[in-house]
């Protein structure tokens, strides 16, 4: 009646040693999670769609103002592309905002006939305040006029991050 | 004066180059065909309905993958002007991931671009290219001289 005791006592130690060899790698990971993306902060249901709707409010905002301005130089066709925050858990305070953008120009060239392409990527930071708080930060930004919005904290806007950027 | 007589030689011989070389070139802008500016409505007219098209397909196509927001930034075709033949056609794409480095909280960027050939046969009038893009599911018709479509071509791309 020992014999299968003795024998089976080796095998749950190997068995919580493989448990332990696999779970330690990650337990350090999970510690240092100390960013997350501002759409799952404080969590995913609550994080997510007001988040989204700052982002889509940006997006309407340059929209509006591209045509008379950003629009007007190299790249007529400029479009945002994504818009995101990194936020300290522990404190709620915003790492930073990157916008991204694209926008392209094209011509024919009359000897060969190819299409010549110029397209470019920019990433914007967004002129925030050292920690500032997620909350406020979309607080200001569900006002009427995100993109001219004064940033917490500075003097600053979106449009003039963008200004400095595209 | 004796400078100017030093570029004589110069001018006769951008006079005698030889012929092409001075012209403006065979190639014109789509938009541009017949004349300048003359094909202007019914280019753009096409290129919002790409655009489109390109966008009610694409979460469940292209934007499944390693990007999922694609966007159409332009699409622009140049033609032969004395044939009347579209020489080629070109997608310029864009898309953008931001993901959040957990231990730095700096948002990395990989941002990427695509300009994309549209599998045109040979000699495909401007007229027949324009009649084969017309009605729905415009991207999967099937180009002039060819058993290929639009969409064909963006799958080879992306």
């Amino acid at each position: 009646m020992t014999q299968p005791f003795r024998y089976a006592r080796p095998a749950a130690l190997q068995r919580i040693a493989l448990i332990a060899a696999v779970l330690l790698p990650v337990a350090p990971a999970l510690a240092a999670d100390r960013y997350v993306d501002a759409r799952e902060f404080p969590d995913q249901v609550a994080g997510w769609e007001r988040f989204r709707r700052v982002e889509a409010a940006l997006v309407r905002g340059f929209d509006g103002v591209c045509g008379d301005t950003f629009c007007e130089g190299e790249y007529a066709n400029l479009q945002p592309q994504r818009f995101r925050c990194s936020v300290q858990a522990s404190s709620g305070t915003v790492h930073e905002c990157i916008w991204t953008f694209a926008g392209s120009t094209a011509r024919v060239d009359a000897q060969t006939g190819e299409v010549v392409v110029d397209a470019r990527s920019w990433a914007c930071r967004v002129p925030l305040a050292d920690h500032t708080p997620l909350a406020l930060l979309l607080a200001t930004l569900e006002g009427p006029q995100p993109i001219d919005a004064v940033l917490p904290g500075t003097r600053l806007t979106v449009y003039d991050g963008l200004t400095a950027c595209l | 004066m004796r400078t100017r007589l030093f570029l004589l030689p110069a001018l006769v011989l951008a006079t005698c180059a030889p012929p092409g070389a001075a012209r403006a070139g065979d190639y014109v802008d789509l938009v541009d065909f017949p004349a300048q500016e003359a094909n202007w409505d019914r280019f753009y007219a096409l290129e919002g309905r790409l655009m489109q098209a390109f966008d009610a397909v694409c979460a469940d196509t292209f934007c499944e993958g390693a990007y999922s927001d694609y966007r159409v930034l332009q699409f622009r075709c140049s033609v032969h002007a004395g044939r009347g033949h579209v020489q080629a056609c070109v997608w310029v794409l864009a898309a953008s991931n931001l993901a959040v480095d957990p231990v730095s909280g700096r948002v990395d960027v990989d941002n990427g671009r695509w300009t994309c050939p549209v599998p045109l046969a040979p000699g495909t009038s401007v007229e027949a290219f324009h009649a084969a893009l017309q009605g729905p599911e415009v991207l999967r018709r099937r180009l002039p001289g060819t058993d290929r479509s639009l969409y064909d071509g963006l799958m080879d791309c992306l």
